[in-house]
């Protein structure tokens, strides 16, 4: 006969105004194995906690309930608690009387309360007497890291473990680590240079000797589990050999031929074996292998012959290395939202019609104008500006339904550059709300406004169209009431922040999860903002959702924490939900390999003292499995059977009920 | 009064309920029928075996709601794709069984749509309610 103790919480009054607590445990007295009741104020208090464990002991209790409230809330503590007392922590399961009963019940008599609190404290008292004693699953960890993206984001991570001691491999799929912040001129709300604050992380991260930077590189695939990952990263061919290559640029010099630079935004052109940007990180070159006559046609080969230490390799192949890992930060960015789907601000057909991250490049030094705001189409410094907020953001029907979050403080800033950069100039921002919620973020809008002459006119731009060398901007300015047209030198706007193309694919590589957006989900936004539900696995800045350096830097920080704490054991325990096989009955059908989320079941030989397979079992791998049951549902022949959720247990709560 | 009344005759309605993040939604407007619904936890809905909501009736519930994240968004990534694959072929058994489809529901309420959760409960408590107690299923058990 099993000896179990109920203890009925009254929770002050929150559980005791609507439930008679002391009936429960009464009634409770009554059942079969049950060998100790009683009710008390606050079981979770330090001497409610005492008192469980003294009586655990005093009544050699050998199973435990607590009805109180939600298992979110005390499960740990309990269970602590009775493994304190000597019990095994899987015996002791808790009755959520609180949330599910006290607090939806508003009858003064108690009538309800009290009977529901009974019969579910009773499902779980027989639920209880099929637990079986677990213990937690105990798993090595390889205390390396994978960062994703070197963005800011990615290298403030990748910089904070390789400072905690650990080794980390960086994976950036351009020729250069820097992401977005290096396009960009100054930055809110100190108008520092980007270059200035962020080449200098970039170089930190390439002298570090724990980080191991991979360019021009792509994760293909990833296995295992927290602690235990191998992922095979895609090294494309870059035409250079990196080992020998000394960053002299004369390859780049004499190159004779020309594409768009993506970096640049397309407003300049590169040459067809680059590096991104002057400072870029490796400063090694690539080649553009689409717009290269000697790999297209054998034509050409001027690189190869200047260069001095022969690293060019027209031959180079994409090479796929396997790395080890325990741990992964996914930092992999935004970008905009493709402008031409805008037809009606005319971009992509008005050559002055830009984006803010163009804009970016023309005020800044290193841009294709040197830092002057000259216009695409004809190089004229553009004497009236209008940026038009919110393109594509907080419109579900042409965009997106979320606000792009940093699109008013860069707009502002954008206006300040422009002044600070053409004095005569005036410029013009739509908008539909200002929102400047940070720290010196409304006062740095109302520089813009105050100090540098703004107009901000609010209301939606319904067209812009060419006339004669001008942009014309048609909108309304919903405060005065009035339509108003502009005529000006150039337009930015300021589209909506998106995930990077492939963000999916990506993320189902990883078995992350992802919104209707395909920003990557937290585990938690509130709670766990940089965890996601496959342990093991971080996430740090945009590629979450719209988000400015502060919190992007923030979030690789605090990632990079989490992989140190992680890193700080040998081993890691983890809950023992898992799925378990009966070998005796499993009959290979595969059912559950396919079913699992995870991938979590193998294929196992059985095999004689020979060697010779006698027959096939499905086995799973507990360090994968994350307990969802899939499995269990999916085997027909019911040899496959959920830790802490077994059938057994399951029809004991519903027999009871 | 009318609650109890029911109460006696001991209509009961059990929702199936994954993961306990649902439960973490505070339910202020919640109405008396909830006196009704006691709530079996389970990881996810991937984890509930037919069965499961058999067992249920036959053990004197009169409805049964089955209740999890939305499919595409599965705390377990894709349980829920395999819990309604599993539904759609078992609602025909069910309906077959004898079992009125009124009395058993299916819905997907994210952790955050406690409003949701709530105007559920109500709805379907309201109706099972109006439904009475399921004897039709219970004596053909007895019948057997
Ligand atoms: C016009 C404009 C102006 C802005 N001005 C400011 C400002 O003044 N102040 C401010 O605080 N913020 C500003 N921001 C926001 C700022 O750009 C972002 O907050 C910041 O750059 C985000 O960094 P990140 O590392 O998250 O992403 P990113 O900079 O996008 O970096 C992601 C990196 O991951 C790489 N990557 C992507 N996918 C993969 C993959 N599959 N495998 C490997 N690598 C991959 C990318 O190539 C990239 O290098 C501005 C944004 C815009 C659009
Ligand atoms: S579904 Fe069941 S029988 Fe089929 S392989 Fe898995 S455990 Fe074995
Ligand atoms: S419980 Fe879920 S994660 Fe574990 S083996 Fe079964 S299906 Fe896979
Ligand atoms: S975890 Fe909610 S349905 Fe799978």
């Amino acid at each position: 006969m099993p000896r179990i103790g109920v203890f009925v919480c009254q929770c002050g009054t929150n559980i005791a105004s609507t439930v008679d607590t002391k009936k429960v445990a009464d009634e409770m007295a009554k059942l079969p194995g049950v060998v100790y009741t009683g009710d008390y104020k606050f079981m979770c208090s330090a001497p409610g906690q005492d008192n469980l464990k003294e009586i655990v002991k005093e009544h050699k209790l050998d199973g435990v309930i607590v009805s109180a409230c939600s298992p979110h809330m005390h499960e740990k503590t309990f269970r602590k608690a009775v493994e304190a007392a000597g019990l095994n922590p899987y015996k002791c399961e808790i009755t959520n009387i609180r949330e599910q009963c006290s607090w939806v019940h508003h009858d003064a008599t108690k009538a309800t309360g009290t009977l529901k609190s009974i019969d579910l404290t009773r499902m779980a008292i027989e639920r209880l007497k099929k637990n079986k004693s677990l213990s937690k699953i105990k798993i090595p960890i390889k205390k390396r890291a994978l960062v994703i993206g070197g963005g800011i984001a990615g290298i403030q991570a990748a910089l904070d473990i390789a400072e905690g001691g650990r080794q980390v491999i960086l994976v950036e799929r351009e020729p250069s680590i820097g992401g977005n912040m290096a396009k960009l001129s100054e930055t809110f709300p100190t108008m520092d240079c980007s270059q200035c604050i962020m080449t200098p992380k970039m170089v930190e991260a390439s002298l570090n000797e724990n980080i191991k930077i991979l360019t021009w590189s792509e994760v293909e695939k990833v296995d295992g589990y927290i602690g235990n990952f191998t992922v095979q990263i895609r090294k494309k061919a870059r035409y250079v050999n990196e080992d020998l290559c000394n960053g002299c640029g004369l390859c780049i010099e004499k190159c004779p031929f020309k594409a768009k630079s993506e970096f640049e935004m397309g407003m300049t052109q590169r040459k067809v074996i680059y590096t991104p940007f002057p400072q870029a990180v490796p400063n090694i070159p690539v080649i553009d292998a689409a717009n290269c006559p000697k790999i297209q046609k054998d034509k050409c080969g001027a690189c190869a012959i200047v260069c001095g230490p022969k690293c060019i390799d027209f031959k180079q192949q994409d090479a796929v290395i396997t790395e080890d890992v325990g741990a992964i930060v996914v930092a992999t960015g935004y970008q905009l939202m493709p402008n031409e789907r805008f037809g009606e601000y005319g971009y992509g057909k008005i050559k002055d019609v830009i984006s803010g991250l163009q804009f970016e490049r023309l005020a800044s030094a290193s841009g294709p104008t040197g830092g002057e705001i000259r216009r695409p189409s004809d190089g004229k410094t553009p004497k009236n500006v209008v940026f038009i907020q919110c393109v594509g953001s907080r419109d579900e029907k042409k965009g997106v339904s979320y606000c792009s979050k940093i699109c008013c403080m860069y707009t502002a800033k954008h206006t300040m550059l422009y002044k600070h950069k053409v004095h005569d100039g005036q410029s013009y921002v739509f908008y539909m709300d200002i929102r400047a919620g940070g720290k010196r973020y409304e006062e740095f809008v109302r520089r813009a406004i105050e100090h540098d002459g703004a107009m901000y006119l609010r209301g939606r731009v319904s067209r812009v169209y060419e006339k004669d060398g001008k942009v014309i901007v048609q909108g309304a300015d919903t405060l005065s009431g009035n339509q108003v047209e502009l005529e000006a030198d150039m337009v930015v706007l300021a589209t909506a922040i998106v995930s990077r193309d492939g963000a999916d694919s990506l993320a189902q590589k990883l078995g992350i999860g992802y919104d209707k957006y395909k920003f990557y989900n937290e585990y938690h936004p509130k709670l766990k903002p940089v965890e996601t539900v496959t342990a093991g696995i971080f996430l740090a800045g945009t590629c979450v959702g719209p988000m400015d350096i502060p919190e992007s830097v923030s979030m690789g920080s605090a990632s990079a924490s989490k992989v140190l704490a992680l890193f700080s054991n040998d081993q890691m325990a983890r809950e023992p939900i898992t799925a378990n096989v009966n070998r005796m009955t499993c009959n290979a059908c595969w059912d559950c390999v396919v079913a699992c989320p995870y991938n979590a079941i193998e294929k196992e030989e059985v095999k004689n003292r020979q060697g010779v397979v006698l027959k096939m079992l499905a086995k799973v791998n507990e360090g994968v499995c994350q307990g969802c049951g899939v499995c269990v549902a999916a085997c027909r022949s019911k040899s496959i059977d959920l830790r802490g959720y077994t059938d057994e247990q399951v029809y004991a709560a519903l027999a009871a009920f | 009064m009318k609650a109890n009344t029911i109460l006696t005759l001991n209509p009961k309605s059990l929702p199936l309920c994954a993961t306990g993040a649902l439960m973490q939604a505070r339910i202020w407007q919640a109405r008396a029928g909830w006196s009704i619904v006691r709530i079996i936890k389970l990881p996810c809905t991937g984890r509930i075996d037919p069965l499961f909501i058999i067992k249920a009736f036959e053990k004197g519930a009169d409805g049964v709601i089955v209740s999890g994240c939305h499919p595409g968004d599965c705390h377990y990534t894709t349980g829920n794709y395999h819990a309604r694959r599993r539904w759609i072929a078992f609602k025909s058994l069910l309906e077959f069984t004898g079992i009125d489809m009124k009395r058993l529901h299916f819905s997907w309420v994210s952790a955050s749509e406690a409003i949701k959760w709530v105007d559920l409960i109500n709805n379907i408590t309201d109706e099972v309610k109006k439904l009475g107690p399921f004897v039709e299923y219970r004596n053909l058990r007895e019948a057997q």
